[in-house]
């Protein structure tokens, strides 16, 4: 679309351009200028500027192809307002397959996560997106000192971690309500890699038996008359095939439970299904199981669970 | 000079321009934990239904007071008619068993005295939740009512024909033994010759007679083979 401003003729630039030689030179005058001609103006409606994320999400990440694409684009943004830039960010991550955590954690977010009061969720979302591997996710983050830790940090250290963030995956186990804030009991899972051999093209078997058999009469001088009979069977079976190696996560307990508190029922939150979790770890309670000795007595931690994410199946490196 | 340092002590007293405040969720704001109680505080109904729970209460500590610490083993020894009346009927369909029943009272009641807390704190607060502090409490009168729940079920009929065909060591003593397969010769004797049926479950297996194969055996059965010739 051509702006109606843009649309001056070329005499226009070179009065202005004249008006400068004049302002230096002092011996042009403006009334000398030729008599302007009126320019054909385009009467067609000006272009809708580009949709607000803050105000229409799905159509701002719609216009752009990947995820990547989509968070250079909030970046651009920033730099005119830091909430537009951020409702940008939002968008991407919620509303694509985001798994770009370097650029999340790159320098142009980091006052943003910072003070931002759902960074950490923002976080744990990506974490899931990208296969929900919890533990590995975790030591890069420490790398960028984002104070999100992992439950075994917790656990071994309460007073050092109480009251901050820990990121786990977990399942649930079993619920119990007290009014309306239940608390589920969460067993802790990581992914660990299997190797199996699965069979690749034709794969031959083979079956073979066989059985044979005899008689045998007659006589000798010595022994007289006699006969000798019996049979042998034999049976071989056997199979060839080629097989290649795969390795596959599988999610298994790490032994580590805990307590989550929930703001209220979720149905949405199954039982048996990994999530990642992030929660507020509210310190180690004493469990009634155990020995009687109360020193030696098992402790669980307790969390305040902030959000969960179900952890897509492929996991991202 | 004067006005000089008024101006500059109102210049030092004014107050700077604070930055924005963090919001409480933001990963930069300081930590915040909840220290209130979860669902799975140990309460007396987990107590009654035998099920895991965590300690963790709102009441708060004090200083000791032995006031408080008769207060507690009180509060604690008042439930204990109910609390081994229903493990009785439990384990018993209903049933009630006035000599269990006294037995678990008994038991209860000593293993009460260790709830005193030493009078620092409330052995239960409003809501019925343990104190951190009465695991050991808990664990004593957990285990009294398990016991009884086991005597009831294992031990209740074969005590009650105990009693009544006049066998020795019938009574409190049976309803031990017998769940601990610890009767003496001559109870048992009484017991199998008087009390068969009631006792069944209770009494050792007859050994010798219609005994499982044993490893050796089962071995040498499965071996086989033949040949021709």
């Amino acid at each position: 679309m051509r702006h109606p401003s843009w649309t001056l003729p070329t005499w226009a630039l070179l009065g202005s351009i004249a008006a400068g030689c004049g302002a230096s030179h002092s011996h042009v005058t403006w009334t000398e200028a030729p008599p302007r001609e009126d320019a054909p103006i385009v009467t067609s409606a000006p272009e809708a500027p580009p949709p607000r994320a803050s105000a229409d999400p799905k159509a701002f990440t719609a216009r752009y192809p990947n995820p990547a694409l989509c968070e250079a684009a909030a970046r651009r943004l920033q730099a005119e307002s830091r909430d537009e830039g951020w409702a940008a960010l939002k968008a991407c991550i919620e509303l694509t397959p985001f798994t770009q955590i370097r650029a999340l954690l790159g320098g142009a977010w980091a006052e943003d996560l910072r003070v931002r009061p759902d960074a950490a969720s923002l976080i744990a979302r990506v974490v899931a997106q990208r296969g929900g591997s919890v533990s590995g996710e975790l030591q890069y983050l420490q790398e960028r000192k984002i104070p999100i830790f992992s439950l075994a940090s917790a656990v071994e250290r309460p007073d050092t971690y109480k009251g901050r963030y820990v990121m786990l995956r977990a399942r649930v186990a079993d619920q119990r309500s007290e009014g309306e804030k239940p608390t589920v009991w969460l067993v802790e899972h990581t992914l660990a890699s299997v190797e199996t051999n699965a069979p690749v093209g034709l794969g031959e078997t083979y079956d073979t038996s066989s059985i044979t058999s005899g008689d045998l009469g007659g006589q000798t001088q010595l022994t007289g008359p006699g006969r000798l009979g019996g049979s042998v069977s034999t049976q071989e079976r056997g199979s060839v095939s080629t097989t290649r190696k795969h390795y596959d996560n599988i999610s298994d307990e790490t032994g580590r439970e805990a307590l989550g508190r929930l703001q209220g029922a979720d149905p949405f939150l199954e039982a048996r299904r990994d999530y990642v979790f992030l929660a507020r770890f509210d310190g180690v309670r004493l469990t009634s199981g155990g020995t009687d000795d109360d020193a030696e007595a098992p402790r669980i931690p307790v969390l305040t669970i902030v959000s969960y994410h179900s952890p897509q199946a492929l996991v991202v490196y | 000079m004067k006005a000089i340092l008024v101006s500059l002590f109102l210049l030092g007293s004014t107050p700077e321009a604070t930055p924005p405040a963090i919001p409480p969720d933001a990963l930069a704001a300081p930590p915040v934990s909840n220290d209130a109680p979860t669902a799975w505080a140990c309460t007396v109904d987990t107590l009654r239904e035998g099920k895991e729970c965590v300690f963790e209460s709102d009441a708060a500590a004090g200083a000791s007071s032995t006031e408080q610490d008769t207060a507690n083993r009180k509060l604690l020894k008042d439930i204990s008619r109910a609390l081994c009346t229903e493990a009785v009927g439990n384990a018993r369909d209903g049933r009630t068993d006035a000599t269990l029943i006294s037995l678990c009272e008994r038991r209860y009641v000593t293993a009460a005295d260790q709830c005193g807390l030493g009078g620092s704190a409330l052995i239960v607060d409003a809501k019925g939740r343990f104190a951190p502090g009465a695991r050991a409490c808990y664990r004593g009168l957990s285990s009294v009512l398990q016991e009884v729940q086991l005597m009831a079920t294992v031990a209740a009929p074969c005590c009650e024909c105990a009693a009544r065909k006049g066998c020795p060591g019938a009574a409190d003593r049976c309803y031990a033994d017998v769940s601990q397969q610890q009767t003496s010769p001559a109870t048992l004797a009484c017991l199998s010759e008087r009390c068969e049926d009631a006792c069944s479950v209770a009494l050792p297996s007859q050994s010798g007679a219609s005994s499982a194969p044993t490893a050796r055996e089962r071995q040498r059965s499965s071996r086989s083979g033949s040949a021709s010739l």
